[in-house]
């Protein structure tokens, strides 16, 4: 780092206006230097690192709950660093997928599946009656204040969703109040649906789902097993909320992986993001041509770093690199062409309504934050030259681009983005002066819109919404020297109730990771602890209120 | 078709460059910490940047030939996405420098933070992490020339805006 103490920051800063034009770059640039470093705090620490692999770990364990969404959004996430083209490839069908991590922690699955094993199964109940939230205009917030903090209940996984199943996934909020969980047994995968916690609907699905929504009646969901690989994506709809179920057929066949499953009204949007699959074949080609690798051998991995390329053969696990010229690169970099197709349906054939070259905004985590509710759809995107856009549609046909620079105040596409929240879909948060907001989407083009407000949190973690409220995991601000997480509730997005992990849940520690729903009257949670083989536990709690 | 490729496997890597996962993370978390300082506002904010871009390294290890290289990507990745955050945010007045609220008056670094992303990035691998062009352009998945000339429009832009 440049530290020199002859160009101090000082120096540097008060010869500004009048020499600025005689200082030439490498001048200025030194100045400049030194003017960093010297803001830099040399009293930095290295912690144990065990710091780093818990931190490994619990990314490993969110993907574990999160294993439907994740693979494609890290897609994207990488893509879009565009520092390290890192691929990894399937060895096993030469197909592609992407590389987030290392395999999903078997172990907790087994917990997991051993938890859910014992318990005795609802199956054959009617279908969730449509519940008084069924308007999403009218099922975000209710207009009621909580009277006291959530007051959970842990729940006994076989009791809460039967004995059946071999594995059950984190709660989701979908539309109109329901929520739903990924649920397996022998039979297949289903998900598991309500309104009403407890009084579970199991619908059969025909794939294990990547993404579910629900507009009314009309139901969405794509099969996680095609993602990230050659196959085509399939994509299926139910009008009658699961109990049958029709493939989309798309024409032309769209190209990259599916990002987000959207519904509005009676439309449908499939959001693909083009990876790196024709960078991969042309690099695949290059090798086998070299000669670089035989026919017992299949390509596991590769990474360029300027012009070296590296690769890992299966099943060996051997890694090589070695050297490409500039024209190879500049092929290589050619290959890699990032866009986002959209298609849309209403039932029937989809068609692609939208090319663009750009990428998907994504959360902190990696996860996707394009949006739809009963004004349409959104899908935030951020173009070549860094600037923050909206795609958004009305029925999914036609697209509109909105510039930030649109909003007279509100957040951001970009920030919405990366801070959206993942459930509900339509509130979001970022942090201003010190202090957590959040706000509706749908209010983003007012100037005067709610704003709710967290005081006391420097960073939230998630953020669930449905019709009984906003479940918000959060961190304090640093200057308290209090890093322990708080699990806050509120109904109307002002007035926070913040209780630590050992007083919600009664788990000790610092930091849990919480997967909830919220629904119309209560809220699921699915809670376990990083760095632990403990499987998770489930906590309810109902939502009371005051007149 | 480009057909540079040699015709033998020229370097091959057995197990680790740099040994053990442990020794690169005693090296190179400060001076990780301080790149990332460079690039955003707050230390806590740095260290976060780095101790997530370690992790990616941990769960990635076996599979890196190059894990030193990795890292300071996923460094500079993960502060450019936090610029690319705070650029949104202050143009909508979100967001504020901690120094400009309660430190001395520091006219470089305020001009510093009035580019983009992408151009206080480029200035502060250049000029404060001392990279090369090719390293910057290698550590960005941009061209060499792409580097100059984003660095040759934010200091002409740095001196415009000191002038004000």
């Amino acid at each position: 780092m440049n530290n020199d103490p002859a160009t101090t920051q000082g120096k540097a800063t008060h010869e500004t206006s009048e020499t600025d034009e005689a200082l030439g770059d490498e001048t200025l640039g030194s100045a400049l230097g030194a003017a960093i470093g010297a803001r830099v705090d040399d009293a930095v620490q290295t912690p144990p690192v065990s710091q780093i692999t818990e931190r490994a770990a619990a990314r490993a364990r969110a993907r574990t709950v999160q294993r439907s969404v994740v693979a494609v959004a890290a897609s994207v996430v990488l893509l879009a660093g565009g520092l390290v083209a890192y691929n990894a490839l399937n060895s096993a069908n030469d197909s592609t997928t992407v590389a987030v991590g290392p395999a999903v922690d078997t172990g907790t699955a087994a917990a997991e599946t051993a938890a859910a094993e014992t318990a005795a199964s609802p199956p054959g109940e009617p279908l969730p009656p449509t519940g008084p939230n069924d308007d999403p205009d009218t099922a975000v917030l209710p207009d009621k204040t909580a009277a006291s903090a959530l007051n959970w209940t842990e729940d006994d996984p076989k009791e809460l969703f039967g004995s059946d199943l071999d594995f059950v996934s984190g709660p989701s909020s979908a539309a109109d109040g329901f929520i739903y969980v990924g649920a397996y047994d022998g039979s297949g995968p289903h998900m598991l649906v309500s309104n009403v916690l407890g009084d579970w609907t199991r619908v059969d699905i025909p794939v294990e789902p990547l993404s579910v929504d629900f507009s009314g009646d009309r139901w969405l969901l794509a099969d996680e097993d095609t993602v990230g690989t050659s196959s085509p994506t399939r994509v299926f709809y139910s009008d009658d909320r699961g109990a049958a179920w029709t493939e989309v057929q798309f024409d032309p066949a769209p190209e990259g992986e599916l990002f987000a499953l959207l519904a509005s009204g009676q439309n449908l949007v499939a959001v693909f993001v083009t990876s790196g699959q024709a960078q991969s074949d042309l690099l695949k080609e290059l090798i086998a041509s070299a000669g670089l690798m035989s026919d017992e051998e299949a390509l596991e991995s590769w990474w360029l770093q300027g012009n070296t390329v590296g690769f890992t053969t299966a099943p060996a696990s051997q890694t090589y690199s070695f050297e490409i010229d500039d024209e190879t690169r500049a092929a290589l970099d050619a290959a890699l062409e990032l866009q986002i197709l959209i298609y849309t349906s209403d039932g029937g054939t989809a068609t692609l309504t939208g090319q663009y070259p750009y990428v998907l905004a994504t959360l902190w985590d990696g996860r996707g934050s394009t949006n739809s509710d009963t004004e349409g759809f959104f899908i935030p995107v951020i173009t070549p030259d860094d600037d923050h856009l909206l795609l958004s549609s009305v029925d999914g046909t036609t697209w509109t681009e909105t510039s930030i620079e649109d909003y007279a105040s509100g957040l951001p596409s970009g920030l919405l983005g990366e801070l959206t929240a993942e459930s509900g879909g339509r509130w979001h948060g970022d942090l201003y002066d010190g202090e957590l907001r959040i706000k509706s989407l749908s209010q983003l083009n007012e100037p005067e819109s709610t704003t709710a407000t967290m005081a006391g949190m420097a960073r939230l973690h998630h953020l669930y919404v449905g019709p009984a409220g906003m479940l918000a995991v959060a961190e304090p601000q640093g200057s308290s020297g209090d890093q322990t997480q708080r699990i806050g509730w509120s109904t109307d997005g002002n007035n926070w109730e913040w209780l630590t992990p050992a007083e919600a849940f009664g788990i000790d520690g610092d930091y849990v990771w919480v997967d909830a729903a919220v629904g119309t009257d209560f809220v699921l949670a699915r809670v376990w602890v990083p760095g632990t083989s403990e499987p998770p536990r489930w906590f309810s709690a109902f939502v009371d209120y005051v007149s | 078709m480009p057909n540079q490729i040699p015709q033998t496997r020229t370097a091959e890597v057995d197990g680790f460059v740099g040994g053990k996962f442990d020794d690169l993370y005693r090296s190179e978390y400060v001076p990780m910490v301080k790149l990332a300082r460079g690039l955003v506002d707050t230390s806590e904010r740095a260290e976060e940047i780095v101790q997530d871009a370690f992790a990616k390294v941990f769960e990635r290890w076996d599979r890196l030939s190059e894990p030193g290289g990795y890292l300071r990507v996923s460094v500079i990745n993960g502060a450019r996405s936090e610029l690319r955050k705070r650029d949104v945010g202050r143009r909508l007045g979100f967001v504020r420098r901690a120094e400009a609220v309660t430190g001395e008056p520091d006219y470089l670094i305020d001009a510093l933070d009035q580019l983009s992303a992408n151009q206080k990035t480029v200035l502060v691998l250049r000029y404060y992490a001392d990279l090369s062009e090719k390293e910057i352009a290698e550590s960005l998945n941009i061209r060499p020339g792409t580097v100059k000339s984003t660095a040759s429009r934010a200091l002409a832009r740095l001196r415009k805006a000191l002038e004000q």
